[in-house]
């Protein structure tokens, strides 16, 4: 029981709470690329998914290892990106060798394995010092939190393509970052955090 | 020489202000959103994110460019990573509070998509001396941005500038949030672009969002949509024919075995395969015929509505198929989409059957990826 709570809280933590993306700043740039482009919503969500929940449970289990929790922060940066290199390049040569992957779904890979979301999970592990259930409910949450963060800037995207009143020099990508702002002052009540104003 | 001069200033300028890759293509927010929230952190995030792009742009140019895509997007955080620490060490022993406050966003700029884009879209593409004007030219802007929003956060949120306090009687350090960084952004945005529409009406200054595809569904079968094409680099040599253009590839083998004459209009793209080259491929050809089941539903569906489609690869052994046994069955597989897309599209508009061939399947599967009503049904 413990075990489900610690992983669903984690989850919940890193896609509600503390939304890496609107209240973090993770992967901000790939959410709204990709909200322009829903139908690549859940091939690339899955492989992110994918990616972050196998990239944080490696890395914490490497963290048990007392010399390599005494690294400092850019020795474990190394080994991070170092575990991300290795997965990707293992699941690549599966989807590879064995799927016979078509070049559009490769390239899906790369982008979902090297961007600062996937990245930013084993280091949120690592300064909250996780266990390896939490560090799979926030690989899983960082998933969702990428899937919750494209659906409603995509439900913006297309409001504001309707939107015929904006000037034109907000057209376009001002207006999506003004927009993504207040989604991500609404995400930042969750947290519990004063803004000082 | 001004001709040269002047082209070289119109790339910076284009690089650096009108294709921003912060503000206009949306490229590496992350880093800015949430680390430059003072002058500071934003010196620290400018000078390793130019030194990133830099340094790795030129080496994609200079080694990468044999290396397929998929394995270049992994050497491009690796390099990162043995970039950002001496700079990070450097940083940490000059200014050790600093290096402490940026956290662990240092790292992450690693795989800062700023760096991976730029070296796909631009360094593996162009020469050496294009990609060293892009690169500067991009970090430049980059660079100006961080410091600009850092600058402004900094001022608004914390009331200070390089840590001197301006005695400010209102501080919003709501702005210190990625929320702040996003309005910040969008402002400069905003005025950047009415600037450049002041000077240019006509200058074409979005880049990040192509509109068109903003009102598909996100929602189908899984196998469908990672059929859908995904091309965040611009790979216009490895990118995958689109179906149209597959039953012209198809059908100008069997055009050229029809009017041998006309090849010398058409100049031939693909060099002509050797006599073992040949016989591999009538095997192969042999053993796909010998693997191929009885005609399909879809395909006496094909034959009734007189599509006039190439004969797939296995039928000639004259014209040696060049494509690969998956390549061949994906290729059926995107054809009878197509067919099923048609008759849905002929059933939809009350179409008559077998009205036009494969134009119209096209014209049906482009119907639905750009004229889909806004709500994200398709047809």
């Amino acid at each position: 029981m413990s075990i489900l709570g610690s992983l669903f809280s984690a989850a919940l933590y890193a896609c509600l709470f503390q939304n890496l993306i609107f209240s973090g700043g993770y992967g901000a740039d790939e959410a709204i690329r990709m909200a322009a482009k829903p139908k690549q919503l859940f091939p690339l969500s899955i492989f992110i998914v994918y990616f972050s929940t196998l990239g944080s449970l490696v890395c914490v289990l490497l963290e048990q290892a007392a010399a390599v929790r005494a690294l400092n922060v850019f020795w474990h940066a190394l080994i991070f990106v170092g575990v991300l290199t290795g997965i990707y390049l293992v699941t690549l040569l599966v989807v590879l060798l064995v799927f016979r992957a078509k070049p559009r779904t490769v390239r899906r890979l790369g982008v979902a394995a090297f961007n600062t979301l996937v990245l930013a999970v084993p280091f949120i592990n690592y300064r909250a010092a996780f266990g390896v259930f939490e560090a799979i409910g926030a690989g899983v949450g960082a998933g969702i939190a990428f899937v919750i963060a494209v659906l409603l800037i995509n439900f913006g995207l297309r409001a504001l393509d309707r939107n015929d009143e904006i000037p034109k020099a907000f057209k376009g990508t001002p207006a999506v970052f003004i927009y993504v702002s207040i989604l991500a002052l609404a995400f930042t009540g969750l947290t519990g955090t004063g803004l000082g104003v | 020489m001004r001709k040269r001069g002047q082209a070289l200033w119109t790339g910076i300028r284009d690089s650096a202000v009108v294709k921003n890759p912060v503000l206009f293509e949306a490229i590496g927010l992350a880093p800015v959103v949430a680390m430059a929230v003072s002058l500071k952190s934003a010196i620290i995030l400018a000078v390793v994110s130019c030194a990133e792009l830099l340094v790795i742009e030129l080496f994609a140019c200079l080694a990468l460019k044999k290396l397929k895509s998929y394995f270049r997007v992994a050497v491009y955080a690796v390099l990162g990573v043995f970039i950002n620490i001496p700079i990070f060490m450097f940083f940490e022993r000059f200014t050790p509070n600093e290096a402490q406050n940026v956290g662990i966003f240092l790292p992450l700029l690693a795989v800062n998509s700023l760096v991976a884009l730029h070296c796909e879209r631009f360094a593996v593409k162009n020469p050496f001396r294009k990609t060293v004007v892009d690169a500067v030219s991009a970090s430049a802007g980059y660079a100006l941005v961080a410091l600009l929003v850092g600058t402004v956060r900094e001022i608004i949120g914390s009331g200070t500038i390089y840590s001197v306090s301006l005695h400010l009687p209102v501080q919003l350090q709501g702005f210190l949030f990625p929320f702040g960084g996003l309005l910040l952004l969008g402002f400069l945005a905003a005025g950047i672009k009415a600037l450049i529409l002041r000077r240019h009406p006509d200058a074409d200054v979005e880049q990040a969002f192509d509109m068109r595809e903003i009102t598909q569904s996100h929602v189908g079968k899984l196998r469908n949509l990672l059929d859908t094409d995904f091309n965040p680099y611009d790979e216009e040599e490895s990118a995958p024919a689109k179906p149209r253009e597959r039953l012209k590839k198809a059908a100008a083998p069997a055009k050229e075995a029809a009017a041998p004459d006309d090849g010398a209009v058409a100049a031939p793209t693909e060099p002509e395969p050797s006599r073992r080259a040949q016989k591999a491929a009538e095997k192969r050809a042999k053993k796909q015929a010998k693997a191929q089941k009885p005609p399909r539903e879809k395909a006496a569906r094909a034959k009734t509505t007189r599509v006039k489609t190439p004969q797939p690869p296995t039928a000639s052994a004259e014209t040696p198929p060049r494509r690969s046994r998956a390549e061949a069955e994906d290729y059926l597989s995107e054809f009878d989409e197509i067919l099923s897309e048609l008759d849905a599209y002929r059933e939809k508009y009350g179409m008559q059957n077998g009205t036009d061939t494969a134009d119209d399947a096209h014209a049906a599967s482009g119907a639905e990826s750009t004229d889909e009503p806004k709500g994200g049904e398709k047809p």
